[in-house]
């Protein structure tokens, strides 16, 4: 008996099945909640992360302490550009989904989903170079391009390294919809012919 | 009865493609982890564990020098005889903002943190600011670092200085201006000048002789010493905060700072 291919669906109806189906769950959008908001907050507080460690740190009471993560995390208003704010939301709540898509996907199937998990890392890659603020640059792309003596090449492009963020918004949006794909395939068997 | 021996080939059988091509797949998925994770856990432990004098190892926006990873940097300098300074000079918290008048979010700092950070803290004694240049966006903003230098020249540094970013926010405002655009222009640096009480021969003779155009590139290279490579970098008692942060991130710092005294 020939394994089953399943049904084609339309790409739409197939991330909301997917959609339906791990997100009706309400541990999941906990889940997905959370690591949004942690990636959110990583993107943040990222170009003064030195500054929150010492004060953390540090002999400040904790009304300083909270005031400070608050004051920073209000800083997607203050220390971003519009373009760079919209991706940094989006990174974050796409980090969400996929991370949560994915775990999702493991639980069922009991495998990793291989391409889905390399398109993500690529994107988690992207957004890392690309997160930092507008007025303080790419930190994680800085660190990374001056060890290599390439502190420059991030200037010469158009949006000065915010490319790197709308590439990491691109390649988690391929690959919630591979994961989605993944998710909404029947359980079948295939030949590797 | 003839016995035949078959030798068997010692030549290994090829692998089919599909077999041969998911190894691949199976390879590039742990490197393509590990780079991604090498990436982020590489600059998080730089970021932070990076001096909080300075040392700071960022992509600048638009400097066309930054430091070498791995170098450390200088510690902040303290103030210099010669830096005017804003508030009471026995203030206990130090606040020093290294500035590019054309930078957009050093206007953003200028409208929205300023004000308040005066009136709470500077013009209560609490804390002392200045401001340092690091004129790294274009030629305009070395020439507006000149001319503020031309007014502290008598003792106007610091309104022209607020004359300068408030200059530069309402065209950009008002114009949707940018950087190097010819705003700052002679002309306009000479109508500042009328607006803050400056001497107009001396301060004229200062600007066309390009007195302090030297100086404000000495300055751009003592901040990139420092580790300063974007603006707004601010230090409050020597702890970095960049960016163009909310009042309430900074007023968070000047408090520890306060209660550490």
């Amino acid at each position: 008996m020939l394994p089953s291919k399943g049904n084609s669906k339309s790409k739409g109806t197939m991330l909301f099945q997917a959609f339906k189906e791990v997100f009706g769950r309400f541990r999941f959008i906990a889940l997905a909640l959370v690591a949004g908001f942690a990636a959110f907050e990583f993107t943040v507080w990222f170009p003064n992360l030195g500054l929150i460690v010492h004060t953390m740190m540090g002999d400040a009471s904790l009304g300083i302490k909270a005031e400070l993560l608050y004051g920073l995390s209000a800083g997607i208003s203050t220390n971003f550009t519009p373009l760079s704010a919209t991706y940094t939301t989006l990174i974050a709540i796409l980090f969400g989904v996929n991370l949560t898509m994915i775990v999702y996907y493991v639980m069922k199937r009991k495998s990793f989903g291989r391409q889905a998990l390399a398109v993500s890392s690529g994107a988690v890659a992207s957004g890392a170079l690309g997160i930092g603020c507008a007025a303080c640059g790419s930190l994680v792309g800085g660190y990374f391009l001056a060890f290599f003596g390439a502190s420059g090449v991030a200037t010469l492009l158009p949006l000065k390294g915010e490319e790197f963020g709308i590439l990491s918004v691109l390649l988690f949006g391929i690959s919630t919809y591979v994961i989605a794909r993944k998710i909404v395939e029947p359980a079948v068997c295939k030949p590797s012919y | 009865m003839e016995h035949q021996h078959h030798e068997h080939s010692h030549e290994e059988p090829k692998e089919p493609v599909a077999i041969a091509s998911a190894k691949q797949k199976d390879r590039f998925l742990p490197a393509s982890i590990l780079i991604a994770a090498v990436v982020i856990a590489g600059s998080v432990v730089f970021a932070a564990t990076r001096p909080s004098g300075g040392g700071v190892i960022t992509l600048p926006i638009a400097t066309t020098t930054a430091g070498s990873a791995g170098t450390a940097a200088a510690p902040v300098p303290p103030i210099g005889s010669g830096e005017a300074i804003l508030g009471n000079a026995n203030a206990p918290v130090t606040f020093i903002e290294y500035g590019d008048y054309q930078c957009p979010f050093c206007g953003r700092m200028f409208t929205n943190v300023e004000p308040q950070l005066r009136t709470d803290y500077i013009n209560t004694g609490k804390v002392k600011m200045v401001f340092r240049n690091f004129q790294f966006l274009g030629p305009e903003s070395t020439a507006a670092g000149a001319a503020a230098y031309c007014a502290a020249d008598q003792s106007k540094f610091w309104a022209y200085r607020d004359a300068l970013y408030q200059a530069k926010v309402n065209e950009v405002a008002n114009n949707g201006g940018s950087e190097n655009d010819g705003f700052f222009s002679r002309s306009l640096f000479l109508k500042l000048a009328n607006q803050t009480g400056l001497d107009a021969t001396t301060f004229t003779s200062c600007i066309d002789s390009n007195k302090y155009a030297s100086k404000v590139e000495k300055d751009k290279a003592d901040a990139s010493a420092v580790g300063v490579n974007s603006t707004p970098t601010n230090y409050i008692n020597g702890q970095q905060v960049l960016g163009a942060q909310p009042y309430t991130a900074f007023k968070a710092v000047i408090d520890a700072a306060l209660q550490g005294k």
